[in-house]
């Protein structure tokens, strides 16, 4: 078993992961990838053979994210990241957008809280189970599913308003938004 | 099923995240086809997670880039764990792994199980992985003979009897094909193909539009499990092991429409 060869496999996939993270801000996405990888090939004697290397490795690429978030707290990620995006990185998506616009779910996805941030991309994007991200995360399963589902609303809320903001294109295909009485007011 | 049926966004969720097991997601598909605004509700659900993938999957089919590739081609500085100790670490993880999961969902539970079962190690994953790859062939056969304008399938259904006695011979074990006409598709025939060297069943499906579907199945002694969603070019599947078969629906369809098909499959050779 070349864990090895397992870590370079999987190394697309962080690299989405990290992409996510940082609203595809690329260089940033590729630096947290290289120390996640450096990390873990340092540690490869603590991978406990049997369990999921592609768990393991967004392990780590969370925590350095964590790491480095609290290492430039100062420094909101915000700034100018969504000129950024509204230019060059996905300038050559088509825009026949059918439900959603991909920019407004990207500057949603940056107005999550982390916590919510991280498990919507998880399971949303990495297709991990509730288990898995549970595991990742060091928190309970019913914490990962709370945290999902406000995220996912939450992101829902902002979308919608961004459509129904002045100027901006709105999508008569979009469905009526529902949203349960309980839906907690996050600010 | 007309009882009112009150679901939370929990569960909504684990619905679309395929974390319910077939009982439950059958349930909240009744909940969905009580009234169009729950079925609006899941769509969004759905649309929000695929907004996602569309937003950030080509990441995937990126070159990695000569800084990650350096740090991964760099000699190895750690021997591997001694082999006694990787055994221990692994009883100990398939230990964990069969006391956890959770009430909502089989997969857990059908994986642990597999794997205690089995005498060699095995990743942790490897049950859902080797069914995703079964779905992703299903996909690849799907694109392959629902382009066919001539021959689409081998058999068709008017000879449905030896359609069926044919594949069920070969499969070794009785095969039927569901009447999906609910959905507005008809069967028009089958084929034998190869899975990985073993016998598997292909029946495609065509609606008035001309879509196509189709329902791949192969012989399968594993664990029951949930409904899964697996992507592919130009189509995506469901799968589900549903003994003695294991099943995977393809089609280039709405997840929603895809799901709702699939459930149909699988109350249909159920019961």
């Amino acid at each position: 078993m070349d864990l090895r060869q397992d870590i370079a496999v999987e190394t697309p996939r962080l690299r989405r992961y990290a992409r996510a993270l940082y609203r595809g801000d690329v260089a940033a996405a590729d630096d947290l990838v290289q120390d996640a990888l450096e990390r873990a090939l340092g540690r490869l004697h603590l991978f406990k053979p049997g369990s999921s290397m592609r768990a393991w490795l967004l392990t780590i690429t969370r925590n350095v994210y964590v790491n480095d978030m609290r290492g430039r707290a100062r420094r909101p990620l915000e700034t100018n990241m969504d000129e950024d995006l509204d230019g060059a990185a996905f300038s050559h998506r088509a825009v026949q957008d059918d439900t959603l616009n991909v920019r407004d779910l990207n500057r949603a996805l940056g107005q999550l809280v982390e916590d919510q941030r991280e498990v919507v991309l998880l399971v949303g994007l990495e297709d991990l189970s509730y288990k898995e991200t549970a595991d990742v995360l060091g928190v309970p399963v019913g914490t990962v599913m709370s945290r999902l589902s406000r995220g996912r609303n939450h992101l829902r809320r902002l979308m919608d308003d961004a459509g129904q903001q002045p100027g901006a294109p709105s999508n008569p295909l979009r469905p009526t938004p529902l949203r349960p009485a309980t839906l907690r007011k996050l600010t | 099923m007309t009882r009112a049926y009150r679901v939370t966004d929990s569960e909504l969720n684990a619905y679309v995240d395929g974390e319910l097991d077939v009982a439950a997601t059958a349930e909240i598909e009744a909940w969905r086809s009580a009234d169009p605004n729950n079925a609006a509700r899941l769509a969004a659900l759905c649309a929000d997670k695929a907004a996602l993938h569309d937003l950030y999957d080509e990441v995937l089919d990126e070159a990695v880039p000569a800084a990650l590739q350096n740090v991964l081609n760099r000699p190895r500085v750690h021997p591997p764990a001694p082999t006694w100790l990787r055994i221990a670490a692994g009883v100990v993880v398939l230990l964990v792994g069969g006391a956890g999961g959770w009430g909502l969902r089989d997969w857990q539970a059908a994986e642990a199980t597999v794997v205690a079962t089995t005498a060699t190690p095995v990743v942790q994953n490897g049950v859902r992985e080797d069914y995703q790859a079964f779905a992703k062939r299903a996909i690849g056969a799907h694109v392959v003979y629902s382009a066919e304008v001539l021959h689409p399938v081998e058999v068709g259904i008017a000879k449905e009897a030896h359609l069926l006695g044919w594949l069920s011979k070969r499969l070794g074990t009785p095969v039927r094909v569901p009447d999906l006409a609910k959905r507005g598709f008809a069967v028009i025939g089958g084929r034998l193909l190869a899975d990985q060297g073993k016998p598997a069943a292909q029946f495609m499906y065509e609606d008035q539009a001309g879509r196509r579907v189709t329902i791949y199945v192969r012989a399968d002694q594993g664990q029951k499990t949930a409904f899964r969603l697996v992507g592919g070019t130009g189509a995506s599947a469901f799968y589900w092991v549903d003994a003695p078969l294991a099943y995977a629906l393809a089609g280039d369809l709405a997840r929603d429409e895809l799901l709702a098909i699939s459930l149909d499959v699988y109350n249909a050779l159920s019961l």
